[in-house]
């Protein structure tokens, strides 16, 4: 197929890419824009290592044709989630609580659980369970990222009082 | 590549020192000689490797960071902190003046490959020994410098200061000149490290970049034009495969695809993205020829079909004898089953290259091997060849021998240009035609009416030679190995095959102890070899409030000890849920008592013992590699499950005093083959079924309640 121009909005900026329309955003993100966070891991949408937030929503960024993004749907990846050097709460909790080992699902775990906190500002370790287990660590750091988690709502809770 | 060396320059201050350290007996230290000056990092690291027993070296700067070399890598276990940990408290500079340079054949040293039971030993010790030898050598030329005694110069903060004139003060700046130091020193005895070591809870130095997606692995390389490659693998294993014919055409035709071809028997494509690429391989029509191995490997025939001896492990005593005249008397057979590696980050590398040698970019645990691997294959000098180690994303035994390096040096000149491989998830099952193997394990032992054991035998089919690693005093003891005839080869996994010696010789304890009636925790302390694994044993039996009493219920606990390399050893209590309608098997709880020596970073320390637990899971109930004499059949994380988080169970870790007090120990993997003996143990304690062969499936689980309602029912 005959590569075509998009317009995407990613991180806060508006970038232009000639690409095929099916080619998945992960190699859009990877490959046109520099954007390495996230990760081929399995390329069929199960492990999770691609994940970014689109509007807000873990998506994976494997099994997402560039075609079917609309011009005004706001991508945020990894590289977004920090705002002038400052890790968000969670990127910093990821930090404390040594949420990675080899690191390379980290990206992933650290969008979806963006995107849960998001949506459950206290979630439960049953809420974390069920909102990461699509998430794949091979390292075994499960524990680890729900400290993880727990830690930056703990955090927040803190912030609070 | 000079972009890189200046900015490597620059982030010592513009200048630096190499010291390298040759560590000579007592007495005859005290030799250094200034023998080079160069100021290119590549040569200075190649004169001190060339230098004859001058393993070791660091970098000083001018801004008197220090840069700390090893040709391991980070896979996850956390060694970049370690380094930085033992280098900076060694030589007493704070942490954030050590870098660490890892994995680069024309830089570092080759100090081994990295592994999970014994890089943080052996890189720890290292790295201890020669920050100390830097310590005094900097001492040293700070002392003449300022013209006061040796003795009375200390290292602080980036500088040398006298104890004996305050005013007497110099930066290590300024000592700092383009020089090459060779210092003959005396190593530090072994035991400083564990009396001088303080754990000051580092985080992870990668953690920031880590998080932000900074973090590099060798995909994540970009610089100019790369193009994509790949092999088109077969369906069969690696070894058996023979291609008959491929047809490219289609594949030229591919959009974005910009070569095609034949290289070893194998169609390749290359391409401008990894999707042309795929979809080059999809339009290739190839024929390979049926390997003749049709048998399935499931049944424990197949794997005693065509065992062949060995070599005798162990032989002491007459454990026949014994055991036949021994108060209880107990043989069984136990089987394990195929496992992969399955990490996340997929095999792959940037390779620049030609027929006369290149760099090649890889995720491995062995870059030293790959550039041997990689000069094999394209016939040239390994000094031709530059590998530059990357962080690894996963690799648990699975990124050591692997072709991938050579694989890609061999499309990039293929290609006529540098060229990245990502092998598909596909291809990593694939491609390697390895395996974690299944063994049959067959054990007697007879118990004296003591509770002791008189004799024991063993022999272990289809083991990759490393035998039995367990806890216990056996006075009369044969052990004998045995391989099969398979078609995949053996594959260290999170750990060499004590696992499942260890599963086999651990579910035997948990038998033998139900059998003479004794209570699980007790036959084991009547029997352990070292009075630490009874400290062990009661601090996990406390931990878990060890009731060999309890009353029968669908929750079991089970217990297993573990020695590994003899100095890392472990007792876990597991506690799981048995759902008798499924035949699930739940873990619930992990308690585990640990020595793993000197703890070098508590946090990362725990992480690795979560996720070797983790492992032990993972083999024990999810794992589970289908194939058979000709093929793998899985292709996704769908067939190929591994762990996730609804399967991790609460775990608490006790770290004891070592017992032996000479250093660090690796923990990435012992844990991991603790776990399926007693899980299996749990099993029984919970239901009454006790499985000897893995995974322990709900099919399995449910037969074996079939079973005991059965023998119930009849007597």
């Amino acid at each position: 197929m005959a590569k075509s121009t998009f317009s995407l909005h990613v991180n806060g900026k508006r970038r232009s890419v000639q690409t095929d329309p099916d080619e998945p955003l992960l190699w859009v993100l990877r490959d046109e824009l520099g954007l390495t966070g996230a990760k081929f891991g399995c390329g069929v949408g199960i492990c999770g290592s691609c994940s970014v937030l689109i509007n807000g929503t873990a998506r994976r960024s494997c099994v997402t044709p560039v075609v079917s993004l609309a011009s005004n749907d706001t991508i945020v990846t990894v590289e977004g989630l920090a705002r002038g050097g400052k890790l968000t709460r969670l990127q910093q909790a990821f930090v404390d609580h040594t949420g990675s080992a080899c690191g390379f699902c980290t990206p992933g775990m650290v969008i979806t659980a963006t995107a849960l906190l998001e949506g459950n500002r206290r979630p439960s370790r049953r809420d974390i369970v069920e909102a990461m287990n699509n998430n794949l660590c091979r390292c075994g750091c499960y524990n680890n990222i729900i400290e993880s988690i727990e830690g930056a709502t703990a955090r927040r809770r803190r912030k609070r009082s | 590549m000079s972009a890189d060396r200046r900015a490597f320059i620059a982030s010592m201050g513009g200048a630096f020192m190499a010291c390298g350290f040759r560590f000579v007996p007592s007495g005859e230290s005290g030799e250094q000689s200034t023998l080079a000056e160069l100021d290119d990092v590549y040569d200075v690291c190649h004169f001190v490797k060339s230098s004859v027993g001058y393993r070791d070296w660091l970098l000083v700067g001018a801004n008197s960071k220090v840069t700390a070399l090893t040709g391991r890598t980070e896979m996850g276990q956390g060694l970049t902190t370690v380094i930085v940990a033992l280098v900076s408290q060694g030589m007493g500079i704070a942490p954030s003046e050590v870098q660490v340079v890892m994995g680069d054949t024309e830089l570092c040293p080759d100090d081994g490959p990295t592994d999970g039971s014994s890089a943080t030993e052996q890189v720890g010790w290292g790295f201890w020994k020669v920050a100390t030898a830097a310590s005094g050598a900097l001492r040293s030329m700070g002392a003449a410098h300022l013209g006061v005694p040796a003795e009375s110069a200390e290292y602080a903060n980036g500088k040398i200061v006298s104890r004996l004139r305050s005013d007497a003060t110099v930066d290590i700046g300024k000592l700092v000149r383009p020089a090459t130091l060779l210092v003959d020193v005396e190593p530090a005895a072994s035991t400083t490290l564990a009396a001088a070591y303080r754990d000051l809870d580092l985080e992870d130095v990668r953690a920031h970049d880590i998080v932000t997606g900074a973090y590099q692995y060798a995909g994540d390389l970009r610089s100019g034009k790369i193009l994509y490659g790949s092999y088109q693998r077969s369906q069969y294993h690696q070894h058996l495969s023979k291609l008959e014919s491929a047809d490219l055409d289609a594949a030229k035709r591919v959009p974005g695809v910009v070569k095609t071809g034949i290289l070893r028997g194998h169609p390749v494509v290359i391409g401008e993205s990894y999707e042309a690429v795929q979809q080059g391989l999809l339009a290739t029509r190839a024929r390979w020829a049926k390997p003749t191995r049709p048998r399935q490997l499931r049944l424990e025939s197949e794997i005693r079909r065509g065992a062949q001896f060995v070599a005798e492990l162990e032989n002491v005593g007459n454990p026949n004898t014994e055991i036949a005249a021994a108060h209880v008397r107990l043989s069984e057979t136990y089987q394990t089953h195929f496992t992969t590696q399955a990490p996340l980050e997929t095999d792959t590398a940037v390779a620049d290259a030609d027929s006369r040698g290149g760099t090649v970019w890889v995720g491995s645990q062995g870059p030293f091997l790959q550039r041997e691997l990689v000069a094999r294959r394209l016939r040239i000098a390994e000094s031709d060849v530059h590998v530059v180690g990357m962080p690894v994303g996963g690799g648990y035994g699975g990124k050591l021998g692997n072709p991938v390096s050579a694989e890609t040096a061999e499309l990039s000149a293929f290609a006529g240009a540098p060229v990245k491989y990502v092998y598909s998830r596909a291809d990593q099952f694939l491609g390697r035609g390895r395996a974690k193997e299944p063994c049959v394990i067959d054990i007697s032992t007879g118990l004296g009416a003591d509770g002791r054991i008189r004799g024991r035998h063993i022999d272990i089919i289809n083991d990759e030679g490393f035998g039995t690693t367990e806890a216990y005093r056996v006075p009369a003891s044969y052990t004998a190995l045995y391989t099969a005839e398979l078609p995949l080869r053996h594959a260290t996994i999170r750990g060499t095959s004590y696992m499942q010696v260890n599963f086999a010789v651990e579910s035997h304890m948990n038998a033998l102890a139900d059998l003479s009636g004794i209570d699980r925790v007790q036959l084991r302390i009547n029997n352990v070899d070292l009075d630490a694994f009874r400290e062990l044993l009661a601090a996990g039996a406390e931990m878990c409030r060890w009731n060999p009493y309890s009353p029968p219920s669908d929750h079991g606990i089970g217990v297993s000890l573990i020695q590994h390399g003899g100095r890392e050893l472990g007792a876990f209590f597991v506690k799981v849920h048995v759902d008798r309608n499924s035949g699930q098997v739940t873990v619930q709880r992990v308690w585990c008592a640990l020595d793993i020596g000197t703890v070098i970073n508590r946090r990362n320390a725990i992480m690795g013992v979560r996720g070797a637990i983790m492992w032990g899971i993972g083999y024990c109930l999810i794992e589970n590699l289908d194939t058979d004499g000709h093929r793998i059949h899985e292709r996704t994380y769908l067939d190929y499950q591994v762990p996730r988080f609804a399967d991790t169970p609460e775990i608490q870790i006790r770290f004891m005093q070592p017992y032996h007090h000479d250093g660090p120990r690796g923990v990435g993997e012992m844990p991991s083959a603790a776990i399926a003996p007693a899980v299996s143990d749990a099993i029984n304690d919970a239901v009454g079924v006790r499985l000897r062969r893995t995974p322990f499936t709900p099919r399995r689980v449910l037969a074996g309640l079939a079973r005991r309602a059965t023998r119930n029912g009849s007597s």
